[in-house]
């Protein structure tokens, strides 16, 4: 008995050996949009959305309002707003925060089931994915993530990719792409379609906005929160007026109604660099990230004035 | 519950430490937990069926025992009750809407208006596996082979033993219940082969049978989209896919349970090592076919009767064989197809070899051989098109396609293959597509070396220094290669 725990000892030990290139792979956060956040300790703090967030919305940007801030938002098929992605959200709050702050980017998107079959809720698109599968979310290294959900063979991480994508240790995903003017042009050509077949398919879930409700409720027990709409391109903002045109007063509603704040940039649409439409490129989310916490800032001022 | 899951690795050792450190006495209890634990995993309400079935064959196994040899003909009620309560379950929940349907659909086709409830619902894991378990105790109790089993835990345990609860080896009591009684001490060789056999069974599953179901999904899903060589690859894969997953589930049962002293059936020998579809299937998921052999192929007279007969029989078990895999066409349509390979075998085998001695074929033994595997293998893959296929129309399109334009289609191989650029080869990306075609090499050559001594003993026996060397690449390879975001076993379907 003896000699045999040594040996599964020893073979252990080989295993660990065997996997620390993969694991220093994923720890520098080149191989995978979404593995980071899924190591980091539960914050007092957190963006909260879908990739438009993971992209747009850059954690360093809000330093001043909270230095522990982190971006936990995934992407449309991962972190639509439901029941998976609002559990995952309460094991990342840090369970004492009570004064934190909480940016949740909301858009028609996040809100929908996006085919007939995802009306019902045991098809919600997210049922598949690690979002509503995973049990450790706050472990480093995460084996389960690695072993799980990873959709590559492991081998591939060395695979000398071309570095599109990098995620930073604070969840904010920085996308590298060029953004000329024609490409950007072909991409949301191609995004537009994708998003135009969701619209005719799709439709604002309740369970969808039920569940943001009860993200909000949530939240509102540990901070601070903000609903924001981010801009896109103006071909996008447009889409999103005809798919859902009274989705700003649906919004606002919300917000009132749980007493926090609704920032709408969706105006400005067109106005900030996006890389295929849909997602701000990082120059432009740095700036509107620094818009928001300013905005932010200027409210917190406002009611401490209003309070004094 | 998975093997190739995570709970499983938290599980395993867990169930396997307090085997171990357990007074004998107590052991049954932990592991009838332990397997109904490991079949809640996946619904917690279908383990009612699990208690169903344990109860009425435990209660008509006792009853049959209270009559002696003679009075054979005072059991045969309780036989009833345990066939037709099994049947009628398997029935139920597995082929009812199927057989509702073709009913509708024949009554539609004689211009009867006729129309029979559907149910929604969900087959049970494993049910195959476990009623035909649970059924041959209860006729090899009826013939007198064993005494029923008066230890009620015990008998749930055999029913419910989780290491082969949902994927087999089909055990027989005479073989399983003994041994669930017997004392199991810790012991160090036995204990690392049955790892052994794990891991071996493990590379199977994630690292060959998951890599090459990306390609095989994507021709068998939309058949229509390819023709020629991307077809017979798809299905060549798939009769590796298939035999990685279904004997990489094998091996790891049968390593679990040897890991804490259990003996289970062997259930795979090298398959596609045979040289006729006979052996074959003495060679293929042997603990189901030799199953079909004793309670239904020797019952119905086996080969001791007139040739038609004979013939009849083989092609009867074959059928029902096609139907235990499935409520679908395309598995009776399987059945039906080895029934006939058989049925044709034996038809022709005064010509065939008559043939082969005037061509003088088997003058080169060796050669001879490999066109007997090289044959037994086509024809089988032949079969597993419709094993495979969705529809019988995308089966039918696939084997009547899949030897058009095979010339323009390779040439496409080819140059995907040599042209780092190209797009994916078979909708594997080149290096994927190599990686499979070459862990297949290394399954088969592994075979090869095992015919003589198994590798797992072989390497037992090498120097520490070998010894270590394998186990390492093992785990770079398992690690590194292997496909973990999959799917579970095929057979966990049956």
């Amino acid at each position: 008995m003896k000699n045999f725990a040594l040996k599964v000892i020893l073979l252990l030990g080989v295993a660990a050996i065997v996997l620390v290139p993969v694991m220093w792979k994923f720890d520098t956060g080149y191989v995978d949009p979404f593995y980071t956040r899924l190591t980091t300790a539960p914050a007092p703090s957190l963006i909260i959305g879908t990739s438009r967030a993971a992209q747009g919305l850059q954690p360093q940007a809000f330093k001043s309002l909270d230095p522990e801030m982190q971006n936990f938002a995934f992407t449309l098929s991962h972190s639509p707003f439901g029941p998976a992605y609002l559990d995952l959200i309460k094991e990342k709050v840090d369970e004492d925060a009570e004064d934190g702050l909480f940016i949740v980017a909301v858009d028609p998107w996040a809100v929908s089931s996006l085919t007939k079959e995802e009306e019902n809720t045991e098809n919600f698109r997210e049922n598949a994915s690690f979002v509503s599968k995973i049990n450790l979310e706050n472990v480093n290294p995460n084996y389960e993530y690695i072993f799980r959900f990873y959709p590559k063979p492991l081998y591939s991480v060395f695979g000398g990719g071309k570095n599109e994508m990098r995620l930073h240790k604070d969840g904010w995903l920085e996308v590298n792409i060029k953004v000329d003017s024609a490409i950007v042009k072909n991409r949301t050509t191609r995004k537009l379609k994708d998003y135009e077949a969701y619209a005719r398919e799709g439709s604002l879930s309740p369970v969808r906005l039920q569940s943001l409700s009860e993200t909000i409720n949530f939240l509102d027990k540990h901070g601070e929160v903000y609903l924001v709409r981010l801009p896109t391109s103006a071909e996008f903002a447009a889409l999103e007026r005809r798919y859902s045109p009274d989705f700003d007063i649906k919004m606002r509603t919300l917000a009132a109604s749980h007493g926090v704040h609704y920032l709408n940039y969706i105006n400005a649409s067109g106005k900030y660099q996006t890389t295929d439409g849909n997602h701000l490129y990082k120059e432009a989310g740095k700036l509107l990230s620094e818009k928001v916490a300013s905005d932010i800032l200027h409210i917190k001022k406002l009611v401490s004035a209003d309070a004094g | 519950m998975l093997f190739n899951s995570f709970e499983f690795l938290v599980f395993f050792p867990t169930v396997v430490g307090l085997y171990f450190l357990l007074p004998h006495r107590f052991r049954w209890i932990l592991l009838l937990i332990a397997s109904y634990t490991f079949y809640m995993f996946w619904r917690v309400d279908y383990a009612i069926i699990l208690v169903i079935s344990t109860l009425i064959d435990y209660l008509c196994g006792r009853m049959m025992d209270r009559y002696s040899e003679e009075e054979r003909t005072k059991r045969k009620p309780w036989l009833w009750l345990s066939l037709v309560s099994n049947l009628g379950i398997l029935f139920t929940f597995k082929y009812y809407n199927f057989f509702s349907t073709a009913a509708v659909d024949l009554a539609h086709l004689l211009g009867v208006n006729y129309a029979a409830p559907a149910f929604e619902l969900l087959l049970p894991m494993g049910i195959s596996f476990y009623t035909f378990q649970t059924m041959s105790y209860s006729i090899d109790v009826y013939y007198g082979r064993i005494k029923a089993e008066k230890h009620l835990g015990i008998f749930a345990l055999f029913v419910t033993f989780f290491p082969q609860l949902v994927a087999g080896p089909i055990e027989r009591a005479g073989n399983l219940l003994g041994q669930l009684k017997e004392r199991h001490e810790f012991n160090y060789d036995r204990v690392t082969n049955g790892l052994k056999l794990m891991a071996w069974g493990l590379f199977k599953k994630v690292v060959i049978a998951d890599r090459l179901a990306v390609m095989v999904n994507q021709v068998y899903n939309n058949p229509t989209d390819y023709e020629g060589i991307p077809l017979i690859m798809a299905t060549v894969f798939f009769a590796f896919q298939i035999y990685c997953d279904f004997s990489g589930y094998s091996d790891i049962a049968i390593g679990t349970a040897q890991v804490m002293g259990f003996r289970l059936m062997e259930n795979f020998r090298r398959p596609y090592f045979s040289k006729s579809i006979k052996e074959f299937w003495g060679r293929w998921h042997i603990s189901l076919s030799t199953w079909f052999r004793d309670y239904l192929y020797i019952p119905l007279g086996g080969n001791r009767v007139l040739k038609w007969r004979w013939y009849y029989n083989l092609f009867v078990v074959f059928l029902v064989s096609g139907l235990w895999h499935g409520a679908n066409w395309t598995f009776i349509v399987w059945g039906a197809l080895h029934g006939f390979y058989q049925v044709f075998g034996n038809l022709t085998a005064g010509q065939r070899n008559a043939v082969v001695d005037r061509l003088g074929l088997n003058s080169n033994r060796t050669l001879y051989k490999f066109i007997q595997v090289v044959i037994t293998f086509f024809l089988v893959c032949m079969a597993w098109v419709f094993f495979r296929a969705n529809t019988i129309s995308d089966a039918w399109y696939i084997t009547t396609h899949m030897f058009q334009n095979i010339g323009v289609s390779a040439m496409e191989l080819l140059v995907q293959l040599v042209n780092p650029r190209s797009a994916p080869v078979l909708w594997l990306d080149r290096k994927e597509f190599i990686l499979s075609v070459l862990f297949i090499a290394l399954m088969e050559g592994i075979h090869i070396l095992q015919r003589g001594r198994e590798l797992r003993m072989q390497i037992a026996f090498s120097r520490p220094i070998t010894r270590w060397t394998v186990y390492s690449l093992y785990l770079f390879v398992l690690f590194y290669f292997g496909i973990y975001n999959s799917s579970a076993f095929i057979y966990f379907q049956f």
